[in-house]
């Protein structure tokens, strides 16, 4: 039995509810709007970066000037006038990033309190490090004393490009080249601000490091980049949030993570996407172009991806683990809801290289309303991996006739020794159990709600405690019809 | 013609053709056929000894006919089929993108044309055996009429050494209540290219059972295309490849459900010796109005050398949210502990490996239904004849 109208109609109501959805009023200075090379010049000028920066900038964007924007996913969107946008936006007075918190603007400290995110240490919650991306630019990092002790880095990557150069030279670019795919080059030449982080060899880093990420100024798009090395026998959680204000027209954020793990150590990376995805008619909402990949370098070394996809109107990503250390293992487990008109291509990408390599995913999708999710995935044993082990699960819940659930996954196998197994299901949320939770005295909604979160459990223990709290409430609030 | 001249040949970097190289046939194109030999070496395999009614075709030119054949039923050349009623010709699909569809209806030499009016039922099967000796462009046409049943038959094999290049398409149309059984053994010369696509449509309460066993060719492709156009109807479609050698073979099946309440399954199993590749893509799609679909769909395989590969793509498209879809696919070696268990119990080690092969392999053997005329064991135990002499063969290489 499928899902009764009522609760077709229930879930698809309500696209109005982001909460996230107001602009804070604050002045900005932009770049001229487009794209050259000036442009990039521009941004490299303002973070004060030395020519090998910049040269690299200049190679990646004369590379994106001979590729084309790749078609093959199930989203469909209008052509993106690269020309049409602004590709750096900063509250003003920022061209170098501040100081201390004296000095930030408190308009922009109350947005973030607005967002949940309150970034004056006395007020935080002990235990989370926040960077504090505002458009094209990191607003504060918390915390960062504390973290020195333990000698972690945690900075802005405009900082690191100036105090620790010898490390963003070894390791920018070392798991996503910037000629690697055309948002990911468009990244590497325009990229504004993002977060690095390096965690030294046997320190287990002492608290959960963040980036939350804003959009604020119309017609801008966001580039961040994100750097993560994890030296050997440390570990680090790293969280990351996003949210956007309301508007009509489609904002592009093509963003690149780059994760690096040496021997014995591991990285937990887990996001809560929450941009705007667009009103119940499929105007506005932003393109979540990103492109994010870890590298096991060492031996026994561990990256986990943890994704909450709630928001963007489109999601377009494949966190993906390369598995080249022996014994490494990378993991994936990943919510994906779209509602109304969202659509989402999403999934991951487990390459297999060394000896007893083992990766597992775990894959939920959820859509309601007109959306289309899809999960594509690849897993590539090569001819090395000798032993290695892959289980993946997609399971996909309908709400609805109007939305289309999709999986696509690739499986390469090139070592006889190795084991794979993929199993996927498309259901709909059953009518008996729903009954079950009304005749008890839940209203529809609730019941949806408790029932895609026991849907989602698998990922949601996943995620950190901060996180899973939020995650829990989001997905609940995205099937009211709003975002979560 | 036309098609073909605007899309040409299919290349790795199209989505369709990611995994299978298309290069050893570029030797073919444009080549005149050698002259074809006047009779047919014998034929052996899985389906010569089953009682049944048998047309051969050397190079996709029949040369015998069936006189004996019920009332209700008609099994002749295509050829002379469309020389008797052109308009049949609308029934052969055009094969828009599809390259070799649209090669084979530009250039098809002839093959086999059968009709069964409505109500009638084969009470034995009917044999289309192709043998080979150069490239043939091969088209079948088969229409059942409403609640009309047959068993069909395929065997295609060629002469040992010969090199050349087959492309077949059928075209299936079962109207409703219509019934087929549709069983396929192909064994191709070792140095042959094999192209196989198959267009079937369903109306309401059909019932298709296909199976295919590939063994023979050095490249090949069998592509199904199943449209499910009417309510209740149950499709399965199922099939073992065994590889050795260079080999590669590619199964590409679109099940597309397009009304509701119908049922699809699916099993593949492949095993792979060798440097032989598997290419397995599925895809499932239901549209808006399948609801009550329940399409399933596993493909396994077998690698039993360290050069073997196995690539797969199951994949799901469903745009109707009433329906259970579920798909599988794994890829691995021999549990070592089910060969110890064996070997614990005195069974030599070939012997062992042969009859875990043999049992994997049987899970799609087993799917074959029967019926139509035919029992099921009279088509499985052939076919599981014809698989262990391939292991046998395999493991006195790699094992003894």
């Amino acid at each position: 039995m499928s899902a009764r109208p009522e609760t077709i109609t229930a879930v698809a109501e309500s696209g109005e509810t982001y909460k996230h959805g107001f602009v804070t009023e604050i002045e900005s200075e932009f770049a001229p709007k487009g794209l050259n090379e000036d442009i990039v010049r521009f941004i490299s000028a303002k973070k004060q970066e030395p020519q090998w920066m910049l040269d690299w900038r200049l190679r990646a964007y004369r590379r994106w000037l001979t590729m084309k924007e790749p078609k093959w996913a199930r989203v469909e969107f209008p052509q993106i006038d690269y020309q049409d946008a602004y590709y750096y936006a900063a509250p003003k007075g920022f061209g170098s990033g501040p100081k201390s918190l004296d000095e930030v603007d408190p308009e922009l400290l109350r947005t973030y309190e607005k967002l949940g995110i309150p970034l004056n240490e006395r007020m935080l919650l002990a235990g989370v490090a926040v960077d504090a991306v505002f458009d094209s630019v990191s607003v504060v990092t918390t915390f960062k004393e504390k973290l020195h002790e333990a000698g972690v880095i945690f900075c802005s990557i405009s900082e690191a490009v100036r105090d620790h150069p010898e490390m963003v030279k070894k390791y920018l670019g070392s798991v996503v080249p910037y000629a690697d795919n055309f948002h990911a080059t468009l990244n590497s030449a325009v990229f504004s601000d993002g977060t690095f982080v390096y965690i030294p060899p046997g320190v287990r880093c002492p608290m959960e490091l963040s980036t939350y990420f804003r959009i604020n100024a119309a017609n801008t798009g966001q580039f961040e980049r994100t750097l993560i090395i994890a030296d050997k026998g440390s570990y680090v959680s790293y969280l990351e949030g996003c949210t956007a204000p309301m508007r009509d027209e489609n904002q592009l954020h093509a963003a690149v993570v780059e994760l690096v793990v040496l021997d014995d150590a591991e990285i937990k990376y887990s996001t809560v996407q929450n941009w705007y995805p667009g009103d119940k008619e499929g105007r506005g909402g932003i393109y979540n172009f990103v492109t994010k990949r870890g590298l096991c370098r060492g031996r026994n070394s561990k990256i986990s991806w943890t994704q909450v996809e709630t928001g963007s109107a489109i999601t377009w990503k494949y966190p993906s683990c390369i598995l080249k250390g022996d014994n490494s293992t990378g993991e994936f487990y990943s919510i994906a809801i779209t509602n109304n008109h969202q659509q989402a291509d999403t999934g991951t990408k487990m390459i297999h290289m060394g000896r007893n390599t083992t990766s597992r995913i775990v894959a939920k999708g959820i859509s309601a309303g007109g959306s289309q999710s899809t999960y594509r995935g690849l897993v590539s044993i090569l001819p090395g991996a000798e032993g290695a082990r892959n289980h993946t699960q997609c399971d996909s819940l309908l709400i609805g006739d109007k939305c289309g659930a999709h999986t696509v996954p690739y499986i390469e196998v090139r070592n006889p020794s190795a084991q794979v197994e993929h199993e996927a299901t498309t259901s709909k949320l059953s009518e008996e159990q729903l009954f079950y939770c009304r005749q008890r005295g839940l209203d529809t909604e609730s019941a949806v709600a408790l029932l895609v979160n026991g849907f989602c459990r698998e990922v949601l223990q996943h995620l950190p405690m901060e996180f899973a709290v939020e995650a829990q409430k989001l997905v609940g609030v995205s099937l009211e019809g709003s975002v979560g | 013609m036309r098609h073909y001249a605007k899309t040409g040949l299919p290349t790795r970097k199209q989505e369709a053709w990611r995994w299978t190289d298309l290069t050893p046939l570029y030797d073919h194109l444009g080549k005149p056929s050698a002259p074809a030999p006047s009779t047919a070496s014998p034929l052996a395999g899985p389906f010569a000894a089953i009682d049944c009614w048998r047309l051969t075709f050397i190079n996709g030119v029949l040369q015998n006919s069936s006189a004996d054949l019920p009332a209700g039923v008609r099994a002749i050349s295509l050829r002379a089929a469309l020389n008797e009623d052109a308009s049949l010709a609308a029934n052969l699909s055009a094969g828009e993108g599809a390259a070799f569809l649209s090669l084979n209806t530009a250039l098809l030499n002839d093959g086999a044309f059968i009709h069964l009016a409505p109500d009638v039922r084969l009470l034995k099967p009917l044999h289309l055996v192709f043998f080979n000796t150069g490239n043939a462009q091969i088209r079948n046409l088969v229409m059942l009429a409403p609640r009309a049943a047959m068993t069909l038959l395929e065997s295609h094999y060629g002469a040992p050494d010969a090199n050349y290049f087959v492309n077949q398409a059928s075209d299936v149309h079962m109207a409703e209540g219509a019934r087929l059984s549709h069983y396929r053994d192909q064994a191709e010369s070792p140095n042959a290219l094999h192209f196989q696509y198959l267009n079937a449509r369903l109306e309401a309460h059909c019932a298709y059972d296909g199976f295919t066993l590939t063994r023979g060719a050095r490249l090949s492709r069998y592509e199904a295309h199943i449209a499910i156009n009417g309510a209740e109807t149950d499709c399965s479609l199922n099939g073992v490849t065994m590889l050795d050698g260079a080999q590669l073979s590619d199964t590409t099946c679109v099940m597309a459900h397009l009304a509701p309440a119908s049922r699809s399954s699916q099993m593949f199993r492949n095993v792979l010796a060798g440097q032989s590749q598997g290419v397995f893509q599925g895809l499932i799609r239901v549209a808006k109005a399948a609801q009550r679909t329940d399409a399933r769909q596993q493909i396994k395989a077998l690698l039993l050398s360290p050069k073997a590969v196995q690539n797969a793509k199951p994949e799901l498209e469903i745009l109707a949210d009433d329906v259970k879809c579920a798909h599988g696919a794994s890829a691995g070696q021999l549990d070592e502990a089910a060969l110890f268990y064996l070997r614990a119990r005195g069974i030599n080690e070939a012997q062992a490996r042969a009859l875990l092969i043999a049992a994997f392999l049987d899970d799609a053997v087993a799917q074959i239904r029967g019926g139509n005329g035919v029992d099921a064991a009279e088509i499985r135990n052939p076919l599981q004849a014809a698989i262990g002499a391939w292991l046998a063969r395999q493991l006195a290489v790699t094992h003894v």
